[in-house]
């Protein structure tokens, strides 16, 4: 062999002999190469051999100088410059290829261009250079295309050619043609069957990506034997046996990791999979430093991204959270899109961060790589659970629903599902937690988490099944507190907001009392539990208390000066005493913090709209108040474009601007979405008697008694009147007004509607020919009685004499006195009428018994014949018989027929002379006045809901790490708000004057949560019955679970805090939601996740009507729960995954309903 | 147990106002006021006659007997018009007061089912009625706080007892014991004359709404009252203070009656439910859930055994209440 390599000398035949085993220095054989001019073939060939030898650096001086000061003088001298070139260039691309560092490896690559640039110059189709360029291409990445081009040209000159096929194979493995490469690699190995162990290597990685492990777990092992150092195949080889999921196969697995290790200590493949093992060991200091040292050992990006998630688990595992982000981050930067796992860890990291958002999107990553994957919809439809979005809470339903299906003895999921079913199916979410419990009994065998008891028992009171809500809360409590002996603090939190709850449920029992007492323990104990003051607030406003009502608002914003349900509930107190002003300085408190509080704009455009209402005198304020009210109620609309109560009092606007028809239509609109607005059809109806649909509008009105209220509300009554009036049934109208007056006898305006009706009526039955006596006498005397009560109006002093025209009611008076004096000859008429009609009855009555005797005579007489011919008959018998003796006897008897009763009788029939029904309505100016307080005013409507929460309790601590994010939204429902911190979640009812309010809370286990509160309230005058109803002096309210069922929109505002507007009036919610996951250790990885959330809502509504009638009602929930979960799966994509999971989720929810008629505001602070 | 009787539909044309339950006895004792004589002996006496007596909007008073626990109507006396608001009977079962809208107060002879005399009145004059223990003098609310004291015998307005700045009176009682005038107003204060000196003796305000009725237990020791708060509270009337508040209706409470023994008191209201009540515990027993409508009026035997009431659904129930 040519062991040496001969130097020929400069101008002589000698030449210099260099032993190829004893190279000299690279600088010596240099300085004889340039000194003795040698050829370049020479310098080439010395370079190969100080390469092969390692000398890199005199390989590359050598080739470097050569191409200086070599002596290209002799023939094929260019295919010499060629090989030097590429030889040159195929080194620095194997140097670039090998260099981590980004800057380096550019300057390499310029090099080799720019060799290869000078190469193409010389010789462009040499077809070792175009291998060279082509692997170059390969190398230097995003070039595929061009070197397939260039293998393809090569081929087409030698078909064989072992490069070219191997790059070809390599190209197509790269694209995925994993047939393809397998087709080149068995080409390559069969033109020439010594290929090195690459080639097995290639075609095992070929047959693991088509699946065939056993073929690749061959190829692995030839290699093996072609090469015992090669680390692909070993990794490979490892990488079979791991997922064999058998210990002693993973222990083999990882020996030859091992043994790779030692081979190459750098080589990220093996660094990664001995990172997981160790993971799986849990030995994250070896973790983190294997997988730092694989991601410097590698530019590929999936081999970043594997190592980067290697490291992020590892710190997710310590609690390292930041870290664990960060490389989280990293892993999805240079992820491929089917490595979906640091995905999922990140989205892990966003949830403890408390960014639901980017974290949902994570998961959505995940789920769409792996569509229907349990666990990821699970936390997606948690997530969504929580969202302010009604779309996504359905996409939340409908992960959690899948889950349930496929899963069904998952109770985690079924919690969720219920939870989520809260906000729309009560029903369904009932059944839910029916199964949760179930499956808790059953399989689990577990106690029923208190939380869940009271859940249930916050929807049963929803529902409206109270007495069930009473069993369950009862129960919660006591679990609460047994339970409370291991851990007091979270316990008696819980115990807090059971509590809470009852007390909401003994109010909807109307069990006030009670209700009262719970209140006040729980004050005792949680003095800043704002609900509470509000809730006795509200009680003590349903009682008429104003004050007391009015010193637990105060004393709730002792504690929160900035609570908008205080403020908005003190403004309503204020507008349900016609205290205008102050009532306005209320709500603007309350915008002042949340100027977007659609309760507390309609609240004030309501106060304008009455304003307006009583001051008619002033064109200009009018008008400049209607359009004040207009500008809140679309302020209000802007908001939430749904919102019934501004829409109605926008309705009431118009119908005020006379522009009855598209009041009419809104108001109509408003009724559609939703039936229990008892101010809406007031105003329909009212619109019906502006245009003198009196049947209709009357059944509007009786529909709403019937509906809305239990007891006689007078306000309605009268205005019932008035249809009936108008529609000239007086009777029925002077039933209604009676009815009224029964309920209200101080009630000067109905005395004087009394009055009025009354007259109206006997100068009708006067004037009615046909009337008898009796009826005509009846009229007299209440004609009488209408003249007391108009003398009595016209002179008292009464207090309320503002309410109607004392002059006209002097007039009245006057006109029922000429009626009285006309009465006298009606009544006579009516007595001659009487005494004809007497008198006929008694020619009548005088045939008849004169017929009668006759009859009876006759009879007599009859019966006189009969006894005759009877004794006639005997005597002849007799005599016969006597005769008889001898000879026979006929006897005859006489027939009598009895008549058939002849006549019948006549009936009499007053014939009338035209009775003139001339002007009864003649008084009608004065009446339309006097139904004053009938008149239909608008409405005006309010409601409010709010919620807050504040939690501020310290948690304890508890073992296992966690963290608790707390989101809230709000919605805002009609009617009810809440919050709840944690869990819990209660029901408040409100009453009186139209609002309500509710608040709820909770607290969890750590932090022990406030409540929120919410309220709403009413204003005057009409008062609802049904389910609440305030009215200002008499009326109570009361608002039984009201559930609430909000569909928020709208955004958050901020991330803590989002407000959505309900569709109707307004409703707030919120809910806060904490969670946290840990990933424990355990044989595989788990993640252990904590959440406790909370989140109540409250919807609240109100409105108020004409005359000033507002309703609302609110109710709020909350609910908090937490979970833990922990699950571990396993690691490297491969197959088997295994979680564990314990979870412990507690809510509760609150729901309250009352808020009356201010609009819904929600504030919150939450911890 | 606990039972529904007898349920007379359509007794009234229209919603019946007040009823009221009395005994009319030879030995000239016992109604449903007076608790103590010898009631027992009584009623097994052919001596005793029950009289049940309605009014409603339909201005009749109906005069029933409960024979063999069917209602059976007695008497239908007509004249009042604008609807009755109120009916009482004597102590001794021979008188019957009747109240109407129309500020007119009629007495009649229960046995022969006459009108005696009518009363007439101011147009706010006049609200409900009762009887003094003694059957001598009929008290009756008005407006202003002023309760009007009418003489049996006469028909004549003998004195009037007034609370200076009351509100319009809906409700009076007056204590067994002939001690004590209790009257609630409108705007919920409750005021106690002391009759032997004419002399308001204590205001109570323990309700912000309405008292709609009111009575005294037959011991004369406390004074019950019923607001449209929903709530009912026991006073104590030789202290003035709240012994007890009891809640449970949803809605206004529009009537109250002690049972004659004063172990127990019903109550009706606008939840259309009449709930029996134990004093002693302060707790409702049993709810009776048998009207559409409001409840105007609820009332006790003499025999502690049966309640009455009577509804804006035109019906009257009888139920059974075991008296143990």
């Amino acid at each position: 062999m040519s062991t040496s390599i001969e130097i020929p000398l400069r101008d002589t035949d000698e030449v210099i002999e260099l032993c190829v085993d004893q190279l000299p220095e690279g600088d010596e054989v240099l300085g004889i190469l340039s000194q003795e001019n040698s050829q370049l073939f020479i310098w080439v060939n010395l370079a190969l051999e100080y390469y092969k030898q390692n000398k890199i650096n005199d390989f590359i001086k050598i080739l470097e100088a050569s191409r200086a000061g070599a002596n290209v003088n002799y023939r094929d001298f260019e295919k010499d410059q060629m090989r030097a070139l590429d030889m040159l260039a195929a080194y620095y691309v194997q140097e670039a290829n090998r260099e981590k560092n980004k800057d380096k490896k550019r300057d390499l690559f310029t090099k080799a261009t720019l060799l290869y640039t000078t190469a193409d110059k010389i010789i462009m189709y040499d077809q070792n250079h175009l291998l060279g360029r082509a692997y170059f291409c390969l190398l230097e990445g995003d070039k595929m295309d061009q070197a397939d081009a260039q293998f393809n040209f090569v081929l087409n000159q030698s078909p064989n050619n072992i490069p070219s096929l191997l790059g070809k194979a390599c190209i197509a493995y790269n694209k995925k043609d994993f047939r393809g490469a397998l087709a080149f690699y068995k080409k390559a190995l069969r033109t020439n069957p010594n290929c090195p162990a690459a080639v097995r290597l290639g075609m095992g990685h070929c047959f693991m990506k088509l699946g065939n492990q056993d073929k690749a777990r061959l190829a692995f092992e030839r290699a093996l034997q072609l090469d015992p150092q090669c680390v692909g195949a070993l990794v490979g080889l490892a990488i079979l046996k791991l997922n064999l999921q058998q210990p002693d196969s993973i222990r083999s697995g990882v020996q030859m990791l091992s043994k790779a290790y030692t081979i190459d200590s750098s080589n990220p493949m093996v660094l990664n999979h001995l990172a997981n093992h160790f993971f799986f060991k849990k030995d994250y200091n070896k973790v983190q430093h294997l997988a730092l040292h694989a991601f410097h050992n590698t530019e590929n990006e999936a081999m970043r991204a594997e190592s980067c998630y290697q490291l992020a688990r590892a710190f997710h595992v310590q609690g390292d959270y930041d870290q664990a982000f960060q490389y989280y981050y990293q892993a999805t930067q240079f992820a491929p899109v089917a490595f979906v796992l640091p995905h999922f860890g990140l989205g892990q990291m966003y949830i403890y961060r408390g960014d639901a958002e980017n974290a949902a999107q994570c998961f959505e990553k995940v789920l769409k790589a792996q569509p229907g994957n349990y666990e990821t919809m699970k936390i997606l439809g948690s997530l969504y659970a929580n969202s302010t979005s009604q779309s996504k809470r359905d996409i939340a339903k409908n992960h959690l629903k899948k889950v349930t299906e496929q899963f069904a003895d998952d109770i985690e999921a079924w919690i969720e599902l219920a939870q989520i079913l809260e906000q729309s199916d009560l029903q369904g979410s009932l059944n839910a937690y029916g199964t949760a419990i179930k499956i808790l009994k059953k399989d689990v065998q577990a106690e029923v988490p208190t939380e869940i008891l009271n859940n249930v028992g916050a929807l049963h009171y929803r529902l409206n099944n109270l007495e069930e809500a009473k069993k369950y809360l009862e129960e919660a409590l006591v679990r609460a507190q047994s339970e409370a002996e291991h851990d007091p603090q979270y316990y008696n939190s819980i115990s807090v907001t059971i509590t809470y709850n009852l007390a909401r449920l003994n109010e909807a029992l109307c069990v006030f009392d009670k209700s009262e007492k719970l209140y006040k323990d729980i004050l005792k104990e949680h003095p800043n539990y704002v609900d509470c003051y509000l809730r006795l607030g509200c009680m003590a406003r349903d009682e008429g208390q104003i004050h007391d009502a009015s010193y637990w608002f105060k004393e709730a914003l002792r504690i929160n000066k900035d609570h908008p349900d205080a403020w908005s509930l003190l403004g309503n107190l204020h507008l349900a005493q016609n205290e205008w002003g102050p009532g306005q300085k209320k709500y603007e408190q309350v915008l002042k913090a949340t100027s977007q509080d659609p309760y507390s704009l309609i609240a004030l455009g309501n106060v304008w709209l009455q304003t307006f209402q009583q001051a008619s005198k002033d064109k200009e304020r009018e008008k400049r108040h209607q359009e004040r009210a207009l500008s809140m109620y679309k302020q209000v609309l802007k908001i939430d474009p749904k919102n019934i109560w501004a829409a109605n009092g926008i309705g009431a606007v118009l119908a005020h601007k006379g522009t009855v028809n598209e009041a009419r239509d809104i108001f109509a609109q408003v009724r559609e979405a939703t039936a229990d607005f008892c101010d809406v059809w007031l105003n329909i109806a009212h619109i019906y008697v502006e245009q003198r649909q009196y049947v209709s509008a009357i059944q509007m009105y009786e529909n709403c008694l019937r509906k809305f209220y239990k007891f006689h509300n007078v306000e309605v009554l009268q205005y019932l009147a008035r249809a009936y009036y108008k529609a000239g049934k007086l009777k029925e109208a002077k039933m209604v007004l009676l009815k009224a007056r029964r309920v209200a006898p101080q009630d000067s305006v109905l005395l004087y509607n009394i009055a009025l009706v009354l007259q109206r009526l006997a100068t009708q039955i006067l004037k009615d020919e046909k009337s008898t006596l009796q009826t005509v006498l009846q009229a007299v005397h209440e004609l009488g009685l209408s003249l007391k009560y108009f003398t009595y109006l016209a002179d008292k002093e009464l207090e309320d004499k503002m309410r109607y025209d004392i002059k006209l009611a002097g007039l009245e008076a006057r006109q029922c006195q000429d009626l009285l004096s006309q009465a006298q000859y009606h009544v006579a008429r009516a007595k001659r009428v009487d005494e004809e009609e007497r008198q006929l009855r008694r020619k009548q009555e005088d045939e008849r018994t004169a017929f009668k005797l006759r009859q009876l005579e006759e009879q007599k007489k009859r019966e006189e014949e009969s006894r005759a011919n009877k004794e006639q008959l005997l005597q002849k018998r007799q005599e016969y018989k006597e005769k008889t003796k001898n000879a026979l006897l006929f006897s005859e008897m006489p027939n009598e027929k009895v008549r058939p009763k002849g006549r019948g009788r006549k009936d009499q029939y007053v014939s009338d002379s035209g009775g003139s029904d001339a002007d009864n309505e003649g008084g009608n100016v004065s009446k339309e006045r006097k139904y004053k307080s009938g008149d239909r005013k608008d409405k005006k409507r309010k409601s409010g809901g709010r919620k807050r929460k504040d939690g501020a309790h310290s948690d304890s601590g508890s073992d296992r790490p966690r963290f608790k994010r707390s989101r809230k939204k709000h919605h805002r429902v009609e009617d009810d708000g809440l919050t709840a911190k944690q869990k819990s979640r209660i029901v408040s009812k409100a009453t009186i004057s139209t609002s309500e309010s509710d608040s709820d809370d909770n607290k969890l286990k750590i932090a022990s949560g406030d409540e929120s509160g919410g309220e709403g309230r009413k204003r005057k005058r009409r008062i609802s019955s049904g389910s609440d109803q305030s009215s200002r002096s008499r009326s109570r309210s009361r608002s039984k679970g009201s559930r609430s069922r909000s569909r928020s929109k709208s955004g958050s505002r901020s991330k803590s805090r989002s407000r959505s507007r309900s569709k109707s009036g307004s409703r707030s919610r919120s809910r806060s939601k904490s969670k946290s996951r840990s990933k424990s250790k355990s044989v595989s990885r788990s993640r252990s996740a904590s959440r406790s959330k909370s989140r109540s809502r409250s919807k609240s509504g109100s409105r108020s009507k004409s005359g000033s009638r507002s309703k609302s009602r609110s109710r709020s929930k909350s609910r908090s729960r937490s979970k833990s979960m922990s699950c571990s799966r396993s690691p490297s994509r491969s197959p088997s995954r295994s979680v564990s999971r314990s979870r412990s989720r507690s809510k509760s929810g609150s729901e309250k309903g009352s808020r009356a008629s201010s609009p819904a505001r929600s504030t919150h602070d939450s911890d | 147990m606990y039972s529904l009787l007898h349920k007379k539909e359509s007794a009234h044309n229209d919603s019946i106002w007040s009823c009221a339950w009395g005994r009319y006895s030879k030995e000239k004792t016992s109604n449903d006021q007076d608790g103590d004589h010898s009631r027992d002996s009584i009623a097994s006496d052919d001596g005793g006659r029950d009289y049940i007596v309605t009014g409603g909007v339909d201005d009749l008073v109906k005069v029933w007997e409960l024979e063999d626990d069917i209602l059976k109507m007695k008497h239908e006396l007509e004249g009042h018009s604008l609807g009755v608001i109120s009916v009482a009977v004597s102590n001794n079962g021979k008188l019957c007061a009747s109240s109407s809208l129309d500020s007119s107060m009629r007495l009649w002879d229960l046995q022969k089912g006459e009108k005696i005399t009518t009363i007439d009145c101011g147009p706010v004059d006049l609200w409900t009625l009762a009887f003094s223990p003694d059957d001598k003098h009929i008290i009756s609310g008005s407006q202003a706080g002023i309760v009007s004291v009418y003489s049996v015998e006469t028909a004549k307005l003998e004195k009037s007892l007034d609370t200076t700045r009351g509100k319009f009176t809906l409700s009076i009682a007056y204590s067994p014991d002939g001690k004590y005038i209790a009257s609630g107003a409108i705007d919920g204060f409750i005021n106690i004359f002391d009759v032997d000196s004419n002399k308001l003796c204590r205001t109570l305000n323990g309700h912000a709404m309405p008292i709609r009725s009111l009575c005294f237990s037959p011991d004369s020791q406390l004074l019950l009252t019923a607001s449209d708060d929903g709530h009912m509270k026991l006073y104590d009337v030789q202290h003035a203070n709240v012994v007890g508040t009891l809640s449970g209706h949803a809605s206004w409470v529009l009537s109250v009656s002690f049972s004659p023994d004063g172990k127990y008191f019903v109550s009706g209201s606008s939840d259309k439910t009449v709930k029996v009540w134990e004093v002693a515990t302060k707790q409702c027993i049993h709810t009776f859930n048998e009207h559409n409508d409001q409840v105007w009026g609820v009332k006790f035997n003499p025999d502690n055994n049966k309640i009455l009431s009577v509804s804006e659904d035109k019906s009257m129930n009888v139920y059974n209440c075991p008296a143990e």
